[in-house]
């Protein structure tokens, strides 16, 4: 019995069933139970308790970026001889996506789904309303703020459309992920094992994103991208925002609750000096818990899943998102098609991945109040990326001095 | 024969006869007896993790990996720690202001619904309603009516502040000084269930008395201060100090409505919300245990406090002797 | 102070007045109140697009009923239901009986050590859960009572310390003389407690029958940590299941969430007769 818990749940239980049940029905000798388990504070907290009284799952979705961290604290099992014997190394997978499952020599995970992060959509009526091109979207970030201004509408004193928010795409760290290494700054050094939150280039991307708080004041720019709250309801498809960085899932979204939307997906802008056709990869990742029971069917089901053609190729299918396998047919298949085509196409050229690394969700949450602090006001946006640098590199110093273990080589680092 | 006295529990004076002595020993095996569940269950179900949590205090543990001593350094630690203060002054915020609001309104509308309306049955149903819906579902409703620009909470205070001459309206979760407020504002839909409790301590006042009080003359407010709320203070010290352990450990409707980031600007980091993060995000249970056996040393103090100064206002009908 | 008025017509002039006022305050704060409840079943007759169109729209047109049979088929809810009311039940009735004989314990016997153990449950719940979950879940894994529901029912049978000290209060005040002449007819403890102050108790065992159930309706941590099989998860899992980072279904989230919560409301206005119904005993209550 193999159970798996996992992340799929509302619209995405269908796809991920149809998936279990064609894996079943190539591997009748293995019985699959998948659970649902969201992945948030709370079940996480389950997972961990329930490796620690040794009674975990078979198979685990893990967060990309959190592939580090529980491997690091001993909720997975390494993976490095499995791969090897199956033959799956570093090539089978885009660059970003096998870093992230590396820590420490070992390979804790295969990757599920690569999502590109992101792509740029702009809404082409918003831009006809606007006398902007709609053909042309903005490839540097003059371009950008030059749209914005023209495409954000006050009624009175109430703002009815605007043309950018910069720290809402999908939450406030994502955005300085996503605008840092636009503008030509990393946020970890590998080498020196430190944190580089203070890079005067992602300070400079803060900057730019506070210089729009200061432009469009921040409460009311808030209550915008507040309208209903979650992740489905944001403003793009509402039509108060008219341009924002879209994971690739939005696509559905988008054609769910906007099907008349006639929006373009293109690179993101960034600064002539910055990083052109910028972007990072997410997506989900899937481990075997430590001291699962039944780790070789595990294995196959994993495998299946994320290394094998037939596996991969259903998991676009039935998801909408890409595999990380890059031999993968479902990638030939959307070379094609509309908007998907055009992600493709970023996740070929994506270079980074968020910092792997033991203290992430640390440093995530820390990346998040200074990009808070910065746009309220109440720090710079240097003295904010500071105190998140100096929290951040006091939580990794104390593991590195707690552990024993050297990081990876170079190797594999292309950055 | 004179039976020796002695100064017993509360000053009042033990009989040291020997009858009274089986007396006592009777009572004290008929007390225990009774109390038999909840001292079985406070042995095995709580004070085992309590005391390990409090080891853990004095260790680094992932929970997944054995603990490692380390002293006091998590608490050591702590004093340097901005997200604990602020964590604090945000709970302490709350607790000072939305525990005594909700007793207030859990009261006063228990009071409304106590007089004898027609289709009061009906309104205690209302009032109690969004004590039941889960958060799940109803938070999306929340967020939009808090919205500053198109909510309905604004929609109503837009033209009242603007004859006052006040300006905009609050920018609520969009804003860091409004946000406690809003969370405030949004308990006070849960007041239904304090509201229950009060209804069912009112039904055992007196009826005579408050008829011979309006027979002399006396007017209703006065009616309520001096007879129905010293009959039910057991019931107000009940939800006042339930309210305070309650509110220290809040955090999951602040998780919910501003996406668990406690934003903007820390404004609605709740000290539950932090510890939550440092047990299972960052992998510290034990500086976890910390922040927890601080909690719990601070909620211990303001409980003794409030029960010291309790018999002050609360009185108890049927006192056992 | 002035006498009432003495008039029929004063005396009723005045109470003509408060009614509507008391009426007028009782139906704005109705509404207020009833928005929540409102907003879900509309928004479970709408489909997902026209939950969120901007403005809302407070009735639906055009109505949909989709959500039901769908949200009712997309979980297994008939199993949800039974396991939830499995739980409901058994844990109402430990409930019940192990704080009412706890809260007897410290009310109505006047032993030495009667307040530090009240103190001490108190101190029961000052601790936050999180950190003492960790070390309940191995001691249960360690029974083999994980994915089971033994580790939700069990532990109520021991006491909560809520409805303790909120059953311990309600107790306190029924008058001693009761008890007292009771003792002195050479009763025992375990016969007042039958038949005296439980009786007279039946608004707080109303209230906290209703908290109890309510609280095991909605429990949601406590069935995510324990139970590992979907076949014996309860309601509050299978709602969290509509709702995904990549897309959720509102709509049924909604339905279901309705179809959940309607019966609590229905088993409140029920419930409710036994509060105010009250204890007539000659001369004491009203």
């Amino acid at each position: 019995m193999v159970r798996v818990w996992h992340v799929w749940g509302g619209t995405m239980a269908e796809g991920f069933t149809k998936l279990c049940d064609a894996f079943a029905k190539e591997h009748p000798e293995i019985e699959l139970r998948p659970v649902f388990a969201s992945n948030d504070l709370a079940t996480n907290q389950k997972f961990f308790t329930a490796v620690a009284a040794k009674r975990p799952p078979e198979v685990v979705f893990v967060d990309g970026p959190q592939v580090a961290p529980w491997a690091e604290w001993g909720a997975l099992e390494p993976l490095t001889d499995r791969c090897e014997q199956a033959g799956i190394n570093a090539d089978d997978y885009f660059a970003p996506c096998w870093r992230q499952n590396t820590y420490k020599g070992d390979v804790w995970a295969l990757t599920f789904c690569a999502d590109p992060n992101f792509g740029f959509v702009w809404s082409k009526k918003a831009f006809r309303e606007a006398g902007l091109d709609p053909e042309k979207p903005p490839v540097t970030i003059e371009d950008l703020d030059r749209c914005a201004r023209a495409l954000t509408h006050r009624e009175g004193n109430e703002l009815t459309q605007i043309g950018l928010i910069p720290w809402s795409q999908y939450g406030a760290a994502n955005s300085i992920f996503t605008w840092g290494w636009a503008f030509g700054g990393d946020f970890f050094d590998y080498q020196a094992d430190r944190i580089t939150a203070d890079d005067p280039r992602v300070v400079k991307a803060l900057e730019w994103m506070v210089s729009y708080a200061k432009e469009y004041d921040v409460t009311k720019v808030a209550s915008l991208e507040r309208g209903f709250g979650s992740a489905e309801q944001n403003p793009f498809i509402t039509g108060k925002v008219a341009m924002m960085c879209l994971h690739i899932g939005g696509i559905a979204d988008l054609a769910r609750y906007a099907p008349d939307l006639d929006y373009g997906v293109t690179f993101i802008p960034a600064p002539p000096d910055g990083e052109q056709r910028s972007s990072w990869v997410g997506g989900w990742c899937v481990s075997i818990p430590k001291g699962a029971e039944n780790q070789d069917a595990a294995w196959e089901f994993m495998r299946w899943l994320c290394a094998s053609d037939e596996g991969t190729a259903l998991v676009g299918e039935a998801t909408g998102l890409f595999p990380g396998y890059r031999a993968s047919p479902y990638l030939k298949s959307v070379q094609g098609k509309k908007h998907y085509g055009k992600f493709l196409r970023i996740l070929e050229e994506c270079r980074h991945q968020r910092p792997v690394m033991p203290v992430q969700a640390r440093y995530m949450r820390e990346l998040s109040r200074a990009v808070d602090a910065a746009v309220y006001g109440k720090l710079s946006p240097q003295a904010a990326l500071k105190r998140a640098t100096e929290a951040t590199q006091r939580e990794l110093d104390i593991i590195t001095a707690g552990s024993s273990g050297t990081r990876p080589a170079a190797s594999g680092q292309v950055e | 024969m004179q039976p020796s006295t002695l100064p017993g529990v509360r000053g009042e004076r033990l009989d040291t006869s020997s009858g009274a002595k089986a007396l006592r020993r009777g009572r004290t095996l008929a007390g225990l007896l009774f109390s038999a569940p909840a001292i079985l269950g406070l042995l095995i179900f709580t004070l085992y993790p309590m005391l390990a949590s409090l080891y853990y205090s004095f260790t680094r543990y992932s929970v997944m990996k054995p603990p490692v001593w380390v002293g006091a350094t998590n608490y050591a630690h702590l004093a340097h720690d901005e997200l604990f203060w602020k964590s604090l002054a945000n709970t302490a915020y709350y607790a000072v202001i939305a525990v005594p609001l909700g007793i207030v309104v859990a009261l006063g509308l228990a009071l409304l619904l106590n007089m004898k309306v027609r289709g009061q049955a009906l309104y205690r149903t209302f009032f109690f309603v969004p004590s039941i819906v889960p958060l799940v579902a109803s938070s999306v409703l929340w967020i939009w009516l808090f919205n500053p620009q198109n909510g309905a909470i604004n929609a109503l205070l837009r033209p009242i502040f603007a004859s006052l001459g006040l300006g905009e309206p609050p920018g609520w979760f969009a804003d860091p000084v409004w946000s406690k407020p809003a969370i405030i504002l949004w308990s006070l839909w849960g007041v239904g269930g304090s509201m229950v409790i009060f209804l069912a301590a009112l039904q055992d006042v007196p009826q005579e008395l408050h008829e011979a009080a309006e027979v002399d003359g006396a007017r209703a407010w006065h009616r309520v201060r001096h007879i129905t709320l010293p009959f039910i203070s057991p019931q107000i010290l009940f939800v006042l100090i339930m309210g305070m352990i309650g509110a220290f450990q809040f955090f999951t409707p602040a998780y919910v409505m501003t996406q668990g980031t406690g934003g903007p600007v820390d404004s609605t980091l709740f000290y539950s919300l932090y510890l939550f993060n440092v047990a299972f995000a960052d992998f510290k249970m034990g500086y976890a245990c910390a922040l927890a056996w601080i909690l719990f040393l601070l909620i211990l103090a303001f409980t003794a406090l409030i029960f010291r100064t309790s018999a002050r206002f609360v009185y108890y009908a049927g006192e056992a002797r | 102070m002035a006498p009432a008025p003495a008039t029929k017509d004063g005396s009723r002039r005045t109470s003509l007045l408060s009614t509507v006022l008391a009426h007028a305050v009782l139906v704005l704060l109705s509404a207020v109140f009833l928005v929540p409840l409102l907003w879900l079943i509309t928004s479970s007759l709408k489909t997902d697009a026209q939950i969120f169109k901007f403005p809302p729209e407070w009735i639906p047109s055009p109505l949909t009923f989709e959500n039901y049979p769908g949200g009712l088929t997309f979980i297994p809810f008939w199993r949800f239901l039974l396991n939830t009311s499995i739980l409901c039940v058994a844990t109402v009735l430990g409930t019940i009986l192990s704080c009412s004989l706890v809260a007897y314990g410290l009310a109505r016997i006047n032993w030495r050590g009667r307040n530090v153990l009240l103190y001490i449950l108190l101190g029961t719940m000052m601790l936050p859960f999180q950190v003492t979950m960790v070390p309940v879940f191995v001691m249960f894994a360690r029974l083999g009572w994980v994915d089971t529901l033994w580790p939700l029912i069990i532990p109520h049978f021991f006491g909560n310390a809520f409805y303790i000290f909120l059953m311990r209060q309600f107790f306190m005040t029924i008058p001693g003389e009761l008890t007292e002449a009771a003792r002195i007819d050479g009763c025992t403890e375990w016969d007042i407690y039958r038949k005296i102050v439980l009786p007279l108790s039946k608004p707080v065992l109303a209230t906290v029958g209703l908290f109890a159930f309510m609280a095991t309706w909605n429990d949601y941590l406590g069935p995510l940590i324990y139970l590992a099989d979907e076949s014996k998860y309860t309601l509050s899992l299978g709602l969290a299941s509509f709702s995904s980072q990549y897309g959720s279904y509102p709509g049924m989230l909604m339905a279901v969430t309705t179809v959940i919560t309607v019966p609590i409301i229905v088993l409140f206005f029920l419930a409710q007769r036994t509060f105010i119904q009250g204890i007539t005993l000659t001369g004491i209550k009203g």
